[in-house]
């Protein structure tokens, strides 16, 4: 094979050029710490990091939904495990001033204190959270309920709050106050309750004491409703927090640099970049001129 | 361009023409150009498969930079970013510090889209204009063929070679195949028929590349429209049973939404009027049903998410670079084994010539010594023989 200046001159350029932009993609994946800049450098695990990350990205977004739920669900909780604690104590009061046992003026101190009770639950059936009334049933940013043991009215539709846990899941997380303190009655039986107890009507008293059991069992069960969309969102949570570990973990794999591959690559680039270079200057600097006198 | 030819037939000085016992020197005959017809034909159409991909994969790249794929400015970003507004948006529908939130991030997203949009129209355009630079370069490239041409056949039929002019028309020649395809033919008197193809139809060279990447192109703004267009309609046709209010402002040509979509005024200018819920209830289930748009197939025929979509056209594009890219690596190999393969024959060796320039001066001394010697001869014979 004849071999001719300009080939030796050519070919030198082009395996210079191949070996810088080498150097040049590792450099950059280095200085950036991302494996890809653009969509050609590798389009697969593209495909593969853009789906990563919009799982992480709902993933993440559903852990701060649910930690929005959590919350309100755990004013919920509390609520009516207060509620259940003072109709315990109606109970028991029921049950005293059913057995005869007491005079009047005692009768009148448990009216009193059943009045009190009453009270302290229309507190709680106006519980606000984070601005919002849990057992509004339609303005949830106005008090659902007012002094004389009424749904105060708003001229507008049902409120209904619910938060999305999943694709395409939602979780209800509000109240409804009408049914839960109008529609139970439990004002007017707790009113009844006091009035005949302070009037002495034993046998009203004795019957009341089921219609509180009654509410006692109701409430409970709301409660334990609340529980179990709870223990959901626990769930749900936790799994939420292995699959962030986990897509994170992933999309460090697909899209950044493996530094130690990164730099071991440079090293070796460097080294054909260098030796091309050298011997590159020294093949071409020589010709049969340098020898003839 | 600088070519040597086979200049010189080695001067044998035993085999001297015409009366005389010495060498009569040597005359040069011809210049021959050390040419191979054929490789030069191979390169020639090499150059046009190259030029053809490259001025695709040229195109390609700017496209795929446009998108700015993958980073936290690529639409793909933007949209997770405008679904979980409109899911804070749900959970806090009283606060309207979520209603400017989702707002801003809403303008983010058009913003992004139009930018796109305005840097693939830039670039089809560009490609409009190349393509008139190319065929303004064909033009005068073919015009100073021609004028070659002719007077390489006025040259000829005086007998000549004229070996230069036929050089720069080769090279001309290769400068053409770089924009488009030609057929070529010599004819008797020594000038060729050049033959450009017309612009209808497949073609190759730089040209052929941007026709290509052109209809891609095309096909990529329509798939952004598609996105901007399908956004406008779902939002807007669920926000607009709540107050009336149009989220999106509609859009007067569907053809260029991507370039048109923005959030509508009434809602950039008192985000309080944007509508979550039903009637005049503020309860966020709109704004959920918005943020639930998310996982509904309402792309590619119902075949895909928004996002999946944009993911597809995005890998696509990336795809395509690649492709382009390899094959235009592969296609600059090939041309440079060719181009070897040339410099083989026509190029000059130093080495060579230093050997050649050698071997002469020993010819050249050994016949100065001839004549020394034949002096020398004739000097004893005349001057001293006889004394």
């Amino acid at each position: 094979m004849r071999v001719t200046t300009s080939m030796l001159a050519s070919n030198f350029l082009t395996n210079i050029n191949r070996n810088a932009s080498r150097m040049e993609k590792t450099m950059q994946q280095l200085s950036s710490g991302q494996v890809m800049s653009r969509p050609s450098d590798d389009p697969s695990s593209l495909s593969k990091l853009m789906t990563l990350k919009r799982s992480l990205n709902q993933a993440e977004q559903y852990g701060r939904n649910i930690d929005s739920a959590e919350g309100w669900l755990n004013v919920t909780d509390t609520a009516y495990g207060q509620i259940n604690d003072i109709l315990h104590r109606v109970a028991e009061l029921a049950t005293a001033g059913a057995s005869g046992t007491f005079n009047e003026s005692d009768r009148a101190g448990m009216a009193g204190e059943i009045d009190q009770l009453m009270k302290e639950i229309l507190q709680i059936a106006n519980t606000s959270y984070d601005g919002k009334y849990i057992f509004a049933t339609n303005n949830i940013t106005q008090k659902p309920f007012n002094d004389d043991y009424y749904l105060a009215e708003f001229s507008v539709e049902d409120d209904i709050r619910e938060v999305e846990i999943a694709p395409n899941v939602t979780m209800e997380i509000q109240n409804n106050g009408e049914n839960l303190f109008i529609n139970s009655g439990i004002f007017e039986k707790l009113q009844q309750l006091s009035t005949d107890i302070k009037d002495g009507y034993l046998d009203e008293v004795s019957n009341a004491l089921d219609d509180v059991n009654g509410l006692r069992d109701f409430f409970l069960n709301q409660r334990v409703a609340v529980g179990v969309k709870s223990l959901r969102l626990e769930t749900a949570r936790a799994r939420y927090e292995e699959e962030i570990i986990n897509l994170s973990t992933m999309i460090s794999k697909v899209g950044d640099t493996d530094i130690a591959e990164a730099m071991t690559n440079y090293k070796i680039q460097e080294t054909v970049y260098q030796a091309a270079l050298s011997s590159g200057a020294k093949i071409m600097q020589i010709s049969l001129l340098d020898y003839l006198r | 361009m600088l070519t040597t030819g086979i200049p010189y037939t080695l001067p044998f000085l035993h085999l001297g023409t015409g009366a005389g016992q010495l060498g009569s020197g040597v005359e040069i005959e011809k210049v021959v150009r050390s040419r191979d017809q054929f490789l030069d034909q191979q390169i020639r159409s090499e150059t046009n498969n190259l030029g053809l991909l490259t001025g695709q994969s040229e195109v390609l790249q700017r496209v795929e930079t446009a998108f700015l794929e993958p980073s936290e400015h690529g639409i793909s970003n933007l949209l997770d970013e405008f679904w979980n507004g409109w899911q804070e948006l749900s959970k806090n529908p009283e606060d309207l510090s979520m209603r400017t939130n989702l707002v801003e991030k809403a303008v983010t997203l058009t913003q992004g889209i139009n930018q796109i949009y305005g840097h693939l129209e830039y670039v089809y355009e560009g490609i409009d204009q190349r393509v008139q630079e190319i065929e303004k370069e064909i033009a005068n490239l073919v015009d100073s063929i021609d004028y070659l041409d002719k007077q390489i056949i006025r040259i000829k039929t005086s007998g000549q070679e004229p070996n230069d002019l036929m050089d720069r028309r080769d090279l001309m020649l290769e400068e053409l195949a770089k924009y488009t395809d030609f057929t070529m033919s010599g004819n008797e008197n020594g000038g060729i028929d050049l033959t450009i193809k017309p612009a209808q139809g497949e073609r190759k060279g730089e040209l052929g590349g941007l026709l290509v990447a052109k209809e891609d192109l095309g096909n990529y703004l329509s798939k952004v429209n598609d996105l901007a267009n399908q956004l406008i309609n779902s939002i807007n046709d669920i926000s607009v049973n709540g107050n009336n209010i149009q989220f999106f402002q509609p859009i007067e040509d569907e053809a260029i939404a991507a370039k048109q979509i923005r959030v509508s005024n009434e809602v950039i200018s008192d985000p309080s009027k944007l509508t979550t819920g039903v009637g005049d209830n503020q309860d966020g289930q709109y704004a959920l049903a918005v943020a639930q748009l998310r996982h509904e197939k309402t792309m590619d025929n119902g075949e895909a998410t928004f996002e999946e979509s944009w993911q597809n056209l995005v890998v696509g594009v990336g795809s395509k670079t690649k492709e382009a890219l390899r094959r235009q690596e592969n296609q600059e190999v090939l041309m440079s084994h060719l181009k070897n393969r040339r410099d083989e024959i026509s190029g000059v060796s130093i080495d060579e010539e230093l050997v050649n320039m050698v071997k002469f001066q020993y010819a050249f001394q050994a016949s100065s010594k001839m004549i020394t010697t034949l002096d020398e001869m004739l000097d004893t014979i005349i001057n001293r023989m006889g004394r």
